[in-house]
C-alpha cells in the first residue's frame, strides 16, 4: 500500500529534474499522475516508462503562464483519473536562461510565480470535490533565504512563499493544506547550464555547503511526497528548507 | 527485521507518556529501529519498553533517568550503549513547562525550565554525536514549539526561550554536523492532544480556532514527521525546522 494509493496528483515541469522525480516517485506510491510540460515529448516520455513500469499516469502539454492552458490540465486530470487531490507547482523558468533584460522580469514572473497562483486557484475546486487535498510548491533559497543577482527569480520564488502562506491560511479548514519547498543547488540538467556558466562554482559550493555537495532531484521530489501524502497532515504553511544546511553558512 | 529504520538505534526522551515521545518510539520500533526509552517516570518508562518489544518483535530499553542529571545519563548512555550499542538517531522530545509572568517568575524555576528544555538537549546531542561521527551517519531530532518563533504569547517565556536556543542549537549542529554525514533539526509543533490540553481545553480553544486547520495535532502525526526526519526520505534536510503546527500564528 503505497503512500498516495488512491490519490491523483497534477506535477508540472515534469519533463525532468525535480518534476519528473516526482512524477515517477509519486507513481510508485500508487498515485495516477498528471506529467504536465510545455516539453510534451519529454512529458511523454516520462509518462510511458511510468506506465511501462506498471504505474498510473499520462502526460500533458502544458504552458503554465497560459490560464486557459492551467484550466484545461486541471480538467483533463479530473476527466482522465476522476479525481484531483495533489497539485505539485514545480514549473517555472531557469534562472539562468534568458539573460537579462527588463522583459525578463514580466516573463519570469509570469512563468514561476503567476503560473502557481493560477494553477493552485484553479485547483480549489477540484480539491474540494475529492474530499481536500494537497498544494505542494517548489520555491526555492532564493524565495526566502538569500539573495541573487537574478532579480526577478528571487522575487517570483519569494512570492511563491508568500502565496504558500496566504493559500495555507485561508482554505484550510476545507481540508487543503498548502505547502512549499525550498531546494538550494539540486543536480539537474537546468542547474548543470548554471554551472557550464559559472565554472568553478560547483567546487566553491560543495566546499561551503555542510553536506559537501548538492541535491539529487530525488531528494526534492521525496519531501514533495511528504506533503503531499497524509504523513504531513498538520503541516500547513511551511516552506521546507532543503539545502543540506547552505543557507546556514551562506 | 524490514523497515526504513532497521538496524538503527534511536534514543528518544520523555518517552513513557500518551505525548509525542510514546509515539515516535512506537512508530520508530514499527520501522524496526531498536530503542532507548529514557524517561524519568519508572512505570511508564517499563511499560513502554515492555509494550515495544511485545509489539513490534524489537529491542527496547528502560532508561530511568532525569535528563538534567549529567551522572545518570552518562550511566544511561553507557548502560544502553553496552545492551543496544551505540545511537544512531536521538530524539530531544523531553520537555518541562511552568507558566507563569516575567514579574513574579520564580528564578529557579526558570533554571529548571533551561536546564531540562535547553541544555539536558545539548548534553545528549554532545555525548552521542561523536559516535555518530566516528560511524559516519547520525540524524539528530529537537522537539520544539512554536512558541520559540513568538515568544510564548505571554504565558510562557521560560519555556519559549529555551525552544528559541534549542532552534539555533539545532542550527549548529547541523553545520557541524553535515561534514560527518550527522543531519540536525527541528519540529516545532502548536498544539498537540494531551490530557492536560484536554482538561484545559477551554483555555486552548481560541488557539485552536486561530489555527488554520482549525484543531490540534495528534501525537501520531508529529511522529510522522520525526520518522521523515529520521530516515533518508529527509536526506537532504539539515538545520531546518519544520512547522508542524497546522499553520499556527500565520493567520490573522
Amino acid at each position: 500500500m503505497g503512500r498516495l494509493a488512491g490519490k491523483v496528483a497534477i506535477i508540472t515541469g515534469a519533463a525532468s529534474g525535480v518534476g519528473a522525480a516526482a512524477a515517477r516517485i509519486f507513481a510508485r506510491e500508487g498515485a495516477s499522475v498528471v506529467a504536465a510540460d510545455l516539453n510534451g515529448d519529454g512529458a511523454k516520455a516520462v509518462a510511458e516508462e511510468i506506465t511501462a513500469g506498471g504505474g498510473k499516469a499520462s502526460a500533458f502539454t502544458v504552458d503554465v503562464s497560459d490560464r486557459a492552458q492551467i484550466d484545461a490540465c486541471l480538467a483533463y486530470a479530473e476527466s482522465t483519473f476522476g479525481r484531483l487531490d495533489i497539485v505539485v507547482n514545480n514549473a517555472g523558468m531557469s534562472s539562468a536562461l534568458p539573460p537579462g533584460g527588463e522583459d525578463v522580469w514580466e516573463k519570469g514572473i509570469s512563468t514561476t510565480l503567476s503560473s502557481v497562483y493560477w494553477m493552485s486557484k484553479g485547483a480549489l475546486p477540484y480539491l474540494e470535490r475529492a474530499g481536500g487535498g494537497a498544494i505542494v510548491n517548489i520555491a526555492s533559497l532564493a524565495g526566502n533565504e538569500v539573495g541573487t543577482p537574478v532579480t526577478w527569480y528571487c522575487g517570483a520564488k519569494a512570492g511563491v512563499v508568500g502565496v504558500t502562506r496566504s493559500f495555507a491560511t485561508t482554505h484550510a479548514r476545507k481540508g487543503i493544506r498548502t505547502n512549499a519547498v525550498c531546494p538550494g543547488a539540486i543536480d539537474t540538467p537546468r542547474v548543470r547550464v548554471i554551472l557550464d556558466q559559472m565554472p568553478g562554482q560547483e567546487d566553491i559550493h560543495n566546499a561551503r555547503n555542510p553536506m559537501g555537495r548538492m541535491a539529487s532531484a530525488e531528494e526534492i521530489a521525496n519531501v514533495a511526497l511528504f506533503l503531499a501524502s497524509d504523513e504531513s497532515s498538520c503541516i500547513n504553511g511551511h516552506a521546507v528548507i532543503a539545502d543540506g544546511g547552505y543557507s546556514l553558512v551562506s | 527485521m524490514a523497515g526504513e529504520l532497521a538496524g538503527r538505534v534511536a534514543l528518544v526522551t520523555g518517552a513513557g507518556g500518551a505525548g509525542c515521545g510514546g509515539a515516535i518510539a512506537r512508530r520508530f520500533a514499527a520501522e524496526g529501529a531498536s530503542i532507548i526509552v529514557m524517561e524519568s517516570h519508572e512505570r511508564r518508562a517499563l511499560a513502554i519498553a515492555e509494550e515495544l518489544r511485545q509489539s513490534y518483535g524489537v529491542k527496547a530499553m528502560a532508561c530511568v533517568v532525569d535528563i538534567a542529571d549529567r551522572t545518570a545519563v552518562d550511566a544511561a548512555l553507557a548502560e544502553a550503549g553496552g545492551e543496544l550499542g551505540p545511537v544512531d538517531i536521538l530524539v530531544n522530545n523531553a520537555a518541562i513547562n511552568v507558566q507563569g509572568s516575567i514579574f513574579n517568575y520564580a528564578p529557579e524555576t526558570f533554571d529548571k525550565v533551561l536546564a531540562v528544555d535547553f541544555t539536558a538537549c545539548w548534553y545528549l546531542i554532545r555525548q552521542t554525536i561523536g559516535g555518530m561521527r566516528d560511524r559516519g551517519w547520525g540524524s539528530i531530532i529537537n522537539v520544539s514549539s512554536v512558541a520559540g518563533y513568538i515568544g510564548g504569547g505571554g504565558i510562557e517565556a521560560p519555556y519559549a526561550a529555551s525552544k528559541a536556543a534549542l532552534h539555533d542549537l539545532t542550527r549548529g549542529t547541523a553545520v557541524e554536523g553535515g561534514p560527518h554525514g550527522i543531519r540536525c533539526n527541528g519540529i516545532a509543533v502548536g498544539m498537540v492532544w494531551s490530557k492536560f490540553l484536554e482538561r484545559d481545553y477551554e483555555f486552548y480553544r481560541p488557539a485552536v480556532e486561530q489555527t488554520p486547520l482549525r484543531r490540534v495535532a495528534q501525537p501520531e502525526e508529529i511522529a510522522e514527521i520525526a520518522l521523515f526526519l529520521a530516515s533518508e526520505r529527509s536526506s537532504f534536510i539539515t538545520g531546518e525546522i519544520v512547522n508542524a503546527s497546522g499553520g499556527f500564528y500565520l493567520g490573522l
